[in-house]
Parts: C-alpha cells; structure tokens; sequence
C-alpha cells in the first residue's frame, strides 16, 4: 500500500476519537460530582441563593409575559396585513405573481376549491382582478378592481369590517365599495356614482358606472387609495372573463397555523394545473423581516432585563470564591484541575438559574393562561389600536422559537458573568489558598 | 554512570535539586525560605521534617508536592520533574501519585465524611462499589463508626476530620503521602493513635510518608529525621 493512500486508514482517527470520547465520560463522570459541591454550595447561604434565585424567576417571569404580549400584538398586525392583502396562501396562474396580467387566471376554479376544502379549518375566497380607472365628475385615479363573493368576503374578508361609511355589497348590489382616502381624491361620497374603465381580455377599452356603497379605511393608504370591490359578476362582464375563471384564490388560517405545509400539500394536489401556490412569506419579504425583527427585539429585551441580574452574579460569585479560598485550595491540592474549579462555578450558577427560570415560567404560564381564556382589552386605547389594525383585545401568543432564544441568552448572559470569578477562582495560588483559613 | 549495579540504591522517589524558594514579603523585601537544598527520599520511608518555626517545612512539603513552582532549582517525584508540568496535568499527576493531609481544614464542608474520603476516587473514576469498599475498609482501620459516614466536617470533631482527611490520602493508592503538621491541632492521645496509625499503613503497604512537624510524638516515631535550619538541611539522620 502507498503511503499517499493511507491518509484516510479509519485507524488513524481512532486515536483523537478515543481521545476525545475518553475525555467526555470523564467529563461527564466528575460531572456528578462537581455538581453535587456546586448543589450544596447553593445552600450554604440560602438567602442570598433566594435573592438570585427570585431576581431571575421574576425577569423570566417579566421576559415571558413582555414577550407574550408583544409577540401576540405583532402577530396580530402581521396577520391584520396578510388578510389585507390577499391571505395566507393565495393560489393564482403561473407567473401572475411575477407578472400580474389579467390574462393570467385560473382557468377554472373547481378542481381548486376541491384540493383546498380538503385542509382542515381553512377558508378561502375567490377574486378577480384587474387593473383601471376610477373617474368621478371630475378626477381620476388608476386603481385595481377587485370581484368578490359579497357573502364570503363578509364572512371571513378583512375589508367588510373596515367600512366607516355606508355599507359593504349587499349579496345583490350592484355597487362598489372604495376607500375612504381614494372617495376622498377624487371627492365622491356614499351613493354618487363613478365610472370604472379597463382594458377587456379581448383588448378593447370597456367601462361602465357604479354607485358608492360604502368607505373603508384599512392600515395601509396606499392600499385604501388603489383597491375598489365590486361583483365578480359584475368584473366578469367588464373585463369578459369566463364564469369558473379566477385571478387567485386567497386562503387564510387559523391564528398561529404555519402555512408553509399546506402551500406543500396544494402544490402536490394542484400539480400539472399551470398554477403556482405562495405563502404570505413568499410574497411579502417585509413582513417576515418584520418577524424576525421581533426575534432580535428579544434578544435585547432580555440583555435589558438581565444585566442588572449579571452584576449581582458577578459580585456574589467574587465574594463566594473568597469565602471558599480554603477548600478550593484543598480541592487544587487533591487533584481538582482548574477547569474543574471553573466548572464547579458555572454548574452552580446554572443551577440557580434554572431554579429562577423555573419558578418564572411556572409564574408567566398561569399569567398567559388565564390571559389566553379572557384577553386583554384595550378598547379604551381602540382609537389607536384601530389605526395598526390588530383589533382591541389582545391575545398573548407564545412562540417556542421566541422563548427558546430568549433562555438562550439568558444563560449565555449568567456564563459571561460567572467567567470572570469562575477564572480568577481557577488561577488562586494554592499555597495562598490554603493558608486562608 | 553506572547502570542496574546490584548494591546501587534505585531511582529515588522524590529527588530535589539545589532548591530555592524566595517569597516576597508584603513590602516586596525578598526572604529566602530554601536556599539550595538537596534531598533524596526513597519509597517506602516514614520521615519527619523538623526544625524551627520559619525553617522552610511547610515551603518544602508545598514544592514536593507540586502546590508551588520553585524560584529555582528542580523537584522530581517518581521520575517526573514537576517544573515540566502544566497546571492541569500537575492536578492530574496529584491526584494520581499524592496525598496531603494538612494542619486543619482539611475537608470540603459542603461533604459527608464518606463523601470526603471518595472525593478522590471519584476524580480518578473508580467504580462505585470499589469506591464503598475501600471507604469501608479505610474507616474502619481508622476506627471511624458508621454514624458518622454521613456528617458534614462541621459536626465531626478534629480528629475524626484529621482521619477523615487520612482516609481520603489512602484510599486513592497515593506513591507519596505529604503531612504538614496533622497532629498539631490534635490531643497528645489522638495524634499518637493517629501515627501508629499511619506508621502501621506504612509498614504494611510500604506508601512513603513525609511529614512536616514540631510534634515530639511525630519525630520519636519517625525513622529519618531530616532538620532544617535557615532553608537549609542542618542535619539527616536514619534511626532505629
Ligand atoms: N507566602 C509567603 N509569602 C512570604 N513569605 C513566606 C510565605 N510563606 C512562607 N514565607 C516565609 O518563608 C519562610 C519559611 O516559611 P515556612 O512556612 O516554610 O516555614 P515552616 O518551617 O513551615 O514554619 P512553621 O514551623 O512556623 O510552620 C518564613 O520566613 C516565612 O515567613
Ligand atoms: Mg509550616
């Protein structure tokens, strides 16, 4: 065999592997030991360990709680915004999301409400969309008309409970709801008429008149000033659209459903259909930023929360290491390596602080509990509230990823507040240890 | 050199070499605890280290056993030279060939006397049932009653931690047991039951004992009698 080849003999790995393996039973090992001392160290002054010990049970108790509240406000923005603008997952033809022409369409909507009623506890609607002019007697603006089923949109739309002046499409109206600020362009009010004008699909310029029925006022002018809803009946006739086509067709779930499966699951069911499935994520790239903004908005909460904490770790742990000169030089003296005598110090910390983080998400768990049965009312801030769109009650939502990096710094946190005692303890000069009595 | 000549006493157990140690006293006025010294220990010896308080005891004990660096000069012990090692392989190389047994205090106070005493084995990774036995076996040889396996150093008196503190030395198989004064916080009836203790352990398993001490008891039982004056060895004798 050449030498060239035998780099990669498995024997030559075995050696570092042992090594390594035999060091962590070892570890592991003196690791029952080491924490038993850093155990019973903890109550040696009971009240001091208490204090620590409540200072960290009240900031996780603080953490979870903040971040219930923030997280289950947010979310409800976010899926305010997602509903907005157009669900959760919305299902339209190939390349409409690229290139949104009205001559993209599902061709037929049946096989696609098939796959969809399907999923448990989604709903859907159907829409058709296409592009415009909104004349009043004397402005006009570019808008997106938007044909809608009146029933179902009331029943699970976002923009029938954002009316603030008349009144949505009733099942048979023939009239149009727009928003506040684009009836306030182009100054038209409830029941004047406006004329619509677009390009059909066969190319020619179509238009015809509707009444104002009503005025909404949703989170985003912008969107207020370039969406009007009608009949999909009635966008049909205008554009020439056929009877089971769609623009999209817009799904929204349940609070807290991650939409990422079931977008898997449609694309599998709807495949060689020429249609393409998008999550809110896939579509909408600020609001999954705005999402993970929270994440680090986290991070920080808990830096804020636990420096105070990290001072007084730093300085009971300088006065634990002096207090146990003598043993700790008994221990050196005995065979305890420094590392052990580091690692003493940092189990005790971490005991203490997986007491506290204990006791504080027992606490915050009964808090969010009885918060998630009754909600918390801020119709007196409602005026406010109205404005981000979430709604006046708020839902406290516990998302796992949230909490998980949030215990993560916290440990990381107390680790960096030990290091600097848990070191100095590992340096002590034995001879100097041991003449301390 | 010669080598393996029959008559030639074998490699030393503990070997010190033209050992200094100068301290720095608190305004930074050099003392020189050892000055040079040389001082060859065999296995197997029981020998006391005496000589007046200031002497250099307890700074030799402390270099032999690797608790200190010298400011110059080299301590090998079972052929290792100690000044080769880094801080965490000499805590290894400690716990594997050394006991100490110091004045007072000995014990850890967050420990039960048991737990004191496999504190050690427990470190070296020794089975729990070995653990039991040899704990078992050492207390008992020392005379302490099971009642007090469980209590902590504070509820046992000074000599019941002094042999607590003898337990835990044995019951690793140390090469070379160093003792700084053990019977000096004792009653003249405990230390002396104490050293016949150890120097039985020592004629029995043959483990090497080096103590440091002012104690008469210790060097009438001793069977090398090394004094130290001013830092250096002002006299060696073998005895009967
Ligand atoms: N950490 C230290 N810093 C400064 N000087 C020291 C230190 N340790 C010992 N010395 C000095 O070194 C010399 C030897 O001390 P050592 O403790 O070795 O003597 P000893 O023989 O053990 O005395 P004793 O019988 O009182 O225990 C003394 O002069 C002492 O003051
Ligand atoms: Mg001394």
């Amino acid at each position: 065999m050449s030498a060239r080849a035998a780099w990669w003999n498995p024997r030559h790995f075995l050696v570092p592997i042992s090594a390594v393996a035999a060091g962590a039973v070892d570890f592991l090992r003196t690791l029952q030991m080491l924490g038993r001392v850093a155990w019973r160290n903890i109550w040696r002054n009971p009240r001091r360990s208490w204090v620590l010990i409540s200072a960290v049970a009240v900031g996780v108790f603080s953490f979870l709680g903040t971040l219930a509240y923030v997280d289950g406000f947010s979310m409800q923005l976010i899926d305010a915004a997602i509903r907005l603008q157009g669900g959760h997952i919305q299902i339209a033809g190939q390349s409409y999301f690229e290139s949104p022409v009205i001559h993209t369409t599902v061709r037929d909507v049946q096989p696609v409400e098939t796959a969809v009623q399907v999923l448990p506890e989604v709903e859907y609607l159907i829409r058709l969309a296409a592009p415009g002019i909104m004349n009043s007697a004397d402005q006009a603006a570019g808008v997106m008309i938007l044909g809608v089923d009146p029933a179902r949109e009331r029943a699970f739309g976002q923009v029938p409970s954002l009316i603030t002046e008349g009144a949505y499409l009733s099942d048979t109206d023939e009239g149009i709801v727009v928003g506040a600020a684009l009836a306030e362009q182009l100054r038209s009010q409830v029941g004047e008429r406006i004329v619509l004008m677009a390009n059909s699909l066969d190319g020619e310029l179509s238009a015809a008149a509707f009444r104002i029925t009503g005025l909404f006022e949703s989170t985003s002018e912008d969107f207020d000033k370039t969406h009007v809803f009608l009949h999909r009946a009635e966008v049909q006739t205008l554009i020439g659209f056929a009877d089971r086509e769609a623009t999209s067709i817009a799904l929204f779930l349940e609070r807290g459903v991650d939409a990422s499966p079931l977008a898997t699951q449609l694309r599998a069911a709807l495949a060689g259909q020429d249609l393409e499935v998008l999550t809110w994520r896939d579509r909408s790239p600020l609001m999954v930023m705005m999402d993970e903004t929270m994440n680090l908005a986290n991070i920080i909460l808990v830096v804020i929360l636990f420096t105070a904490i990290g001072f007084t770790l730093i300085n009971s742990f300088l006065m634990v290491i002096y207090e146990r000169l003598r043993e700790i030089g008994i221990m050196m003296a005995n065979g305890v390596r420094p590392s052990q005598v580091r690692w003493i110090l940092y189990l005790e910390a971490i005991l203490m602080v997986a007491v506290g983080i204990f006791a504080g998400t027992l606490l915050a768990t009964g808090l969010i509990a009885w918060w998630h049965a009754n909600g918390l009312d801020l119709s007196a801030f409602s005026e406010g509230l109205r404005a981000f769109g979430s709604g006046s009650v708020i839902y406290p939502r516990v998302d796992l990823r949230h909490v998980a990096t949030g215990y993560a710094t916290i440990l990381v946190m107390v680790s960096l507040a030990v290091a600097w005692p848990a070191w100095k303890a590992s340096r002590f000069q034995i001879t100097a240890a041991l003449h301390h009595a | 050199m010669h080598s393996s000549n029959l008559g030639e006493s074998p490699a030393p157990l503990v070997d010190v070499n033209g050992l200094v140690k100068v301290y720095e006293d608190k305004s930074h006025v050099p003392v020189r605890a050892l000055s040079g010294l040389d001082l060859e220990v065999q296995s197997g010896e029981f020998t006391a280290i005496a000589g007046p308080s200031g002497s250099g005891k307890t700074t030799l004990l402390n270099l032999i056993g690797g608790l200190d660096a010298p400011t110059s000069g080299t301590v090998t012990v079972a052929g290792q030279d100690l000044g080769q090692l880094k801080r965490s392989t000499l805590a290894t190389f400690r716990l594997n060939n050394l006991g100490f047994i110091f004045q007072a205090y000995n014990l850890i106070p967050v420990l039960s006397a048991e737990e004191n005493a496999e504190f050690n084995l427990l470190l070296q990774g020794v089975s729990k049932t070995e653990r039991r036995r040899r704990v078992t076996q050492e207390f008992s040889d020392l005379g302490i009653e099971p009642d007090l396996f469980g209590r902590r150093p504070a509820k046992l008196s000074g000599g019941q931690q002094q042999r607590v503190a003898i337990a835990r030395a044995l019951v690793s198989r140390p090469k070379l047991i160093l003792a700084d004064e053990p019977t000096a916080n004792l009653d003249s009836k405990t230390g002396a039951r104490l050293l016949d203790k150890m120097r039985d352990l020592n004629e029995r398993t043959g483990i090497t004992f080096l103590f440091s001490t002012h104690d008469p008891m210790v060097i009438a039982r001793a069977r090398r009698l090394v004094i130290l004056r001013d830092g250096e060895i002002a006299s060696d004798d073998l005895r009967a």
